[in-house]
């Protein structure tokens, strides 16, 4: 019996075609090791000490990847997305343009912020992805002079949703 | 008879000119030398009347130093507004109060003045019982704007006034002045009592000159005099209403409840410190 039911999903994930990417991404996920699509044009730098994964474009804007552990793993999306807002916002003095929920590659549920801070010349977009798991909590982070990211906006958007 | 004629103009003239000198020098008729019986002899083309105007001249100086008027806080003092003519001149508040101010007992001539701020929670209702004070006290509101009022009151009130003033708010400045004008003042009506005496003498010399011209001269240095006189008495008026009405001035300043300041607690969590985009921009590598 169990080797029957064992067999249907074995037979399910082959004919999706999805089972060996969301148990990869699963397993991934799990031990901390996720990623994401670097928006086009940017590059990668590789000797980032502070980050999973970092890009930079040539015009200065930089994207990055990072994760930690959950504190808690009843710590979901809901808490850590106030306390991010909260730090930012009320600790940090930095504006809350937007937020709005979004999703990763595989379907994985995230918030994104739009944080600003200075004016005129002076003003800076900071934008943060947060992905949370009961074991790692991910943050992708982009941030650049407000009429530079403005003009990357779109493939910075897709990048922080490529999160796998 | 021209030689007689010559003789008398040029009489007028001297006597003329010896009182201009001493009224402009502003000096006392206590002045060395005046009231000496050579200078008060009669010039020669005055007739024996004049002897007897000079005494009456005389007769009117200067208290001495140790005669000195002195306005004590505790007369009735004229209501300010009242209009003082010449002949009830400042003296009038200070007569029989002559006290020596060098002695131990001596009372001096002091204006007070009294500058308040005062935070209050509401600024008309402030302005509007301090209002009601001056009228309590027997005084008057020189003056109101927006935040501040300007009140007299009777020098007898001056401190309770200034106490029930300050009892309107927390008060966050406060300034008492107490001028003493007694110099000022005693010179004053030293300046008034010899313009006096002078107007007395020209008015004589007036009525004894013997031609248009002479007559004319009097007049004109009368007119000088009279004058004069006008200004010393507005003056000593002035400082009579400053002495019999203290000032206060009161500003007023609104209390702001300003809203506690939020206490910001930090979250125990380091790597929310860290998302930073200073941090991400930093050439790490």
């Amino acid at each position: 019996m169990n080797l029957t039911q064992s067999m249907k999903k074995n037979i399910t994930l082959r004919r999706t075609g999805y089972g060996p990417l969301a148990l990869t991404v699963f397993v991934g996920l799990s031990s901390g090791c996720a990623t994401i699509d670097p928006p086009e044009g940017y590059i990668k730098v590789r000797k980032s000490p502070e980050y999973d994964l970092k890009a930079v474009s040539a015009r200065g804007n930089v994207i990055a990847l990072s994760s930690r552990t959950n504190a808690d793993r009843d710590a979901g999306l809901d808490f850590w997305a106030q306390a991010v807002a909260y730090q930012k916002v009320d600790v940090d003095g930095m504006q809350l343009a937007s937020s709005e929920p979004i999703k990763g590659k595989i379907g994985q549920e995230g918030v994104l912020f739009n944080f600003e801070s200075g004016e005129g010349q002076a003003k800076t977009t900071y934008l943060v992805a947060l992905y949370v798991t009961p074991s790692r909590i991910y943050t992708v982070e982009a941030t650049g002079p407000a009429s530079e990211l403005a003009k990357d906006m779109d493939k910075l958007r897709k990048a922080m949703t490529s999160f796998r | 008879m021209l030689w007689r004629k010559i003789l008398r103009t040029g009489c007028v003239s001297a006597l003329m000119a010896v009182s201009v000198l001493s009224f402009i020098a502003g000096c006392s008729m206590a002045a060395p030398g005046w009231g000496s019986p050579r200078e008060r002899a009669t010039p020669r083309g005055f007739s024996p009347v004049d002897r007897a105007a000079a005494d009456r001249e005389a007769a009117v100086r200067v208290p001495r130093r140790g005669s000195i008027p002195v306005l004590s806080n505790k007369l009735d003092l004229e209501a300010p507004g009242n209009t003082q003519d010449e002949e009830s001149s400042p003296a009038r508040l200070v007569a029989d109060h002559s006290v020596d101010p060098a002695t131990p007992q001596g009372k001096r001539i002091v204006i007070y003045n009294a500058g308040l701020r005062i935070v209050v929670k509401e600024i008309d209702k402030a302005i509007k019982r301090a209002e009601a004070f001056a009228a309590e006290f027997g005084g008057y509101v020189q003056e109101i704007r927006s935040e501040s009022i300007t009140i007299r009151i009777p020098v007898a009130h001056y401190r309770e006034a200034v106490s029930r003033m300050e009892d309107l708010g927390r008060v966050v400045a406060r300034q008492l002045d107490a001028a003493d004008v007694t110099e000022e003042y005693v010179d004053l009506e030293a300046r008034l009592k010899n313009a006096k005496a002078v107007r007395e003498r020209l008015r004589a010399l007036l009525d004894r000159a013997e031609d248009v011209k002479a007559a004319l001269e009097v007049e004109k240095e009368l007119k000088r005099v009279g004058e004069e006189i006008e200004r010393l008495l507005a003056k000593l008026k002035l400082i009579n209403n400053r002495v019999a009405y203290s000032t206060i001035l009161a500003s007023f300043e609104r209390v702001y409840r300003t809203p506690p300041t939020q206490q910001i607690m930090k979250l125990p969590f380091l790597w929310l410190r860290e998302l930073d985009p200073q941090r991400l921009a930093r050439n790490d590598w």
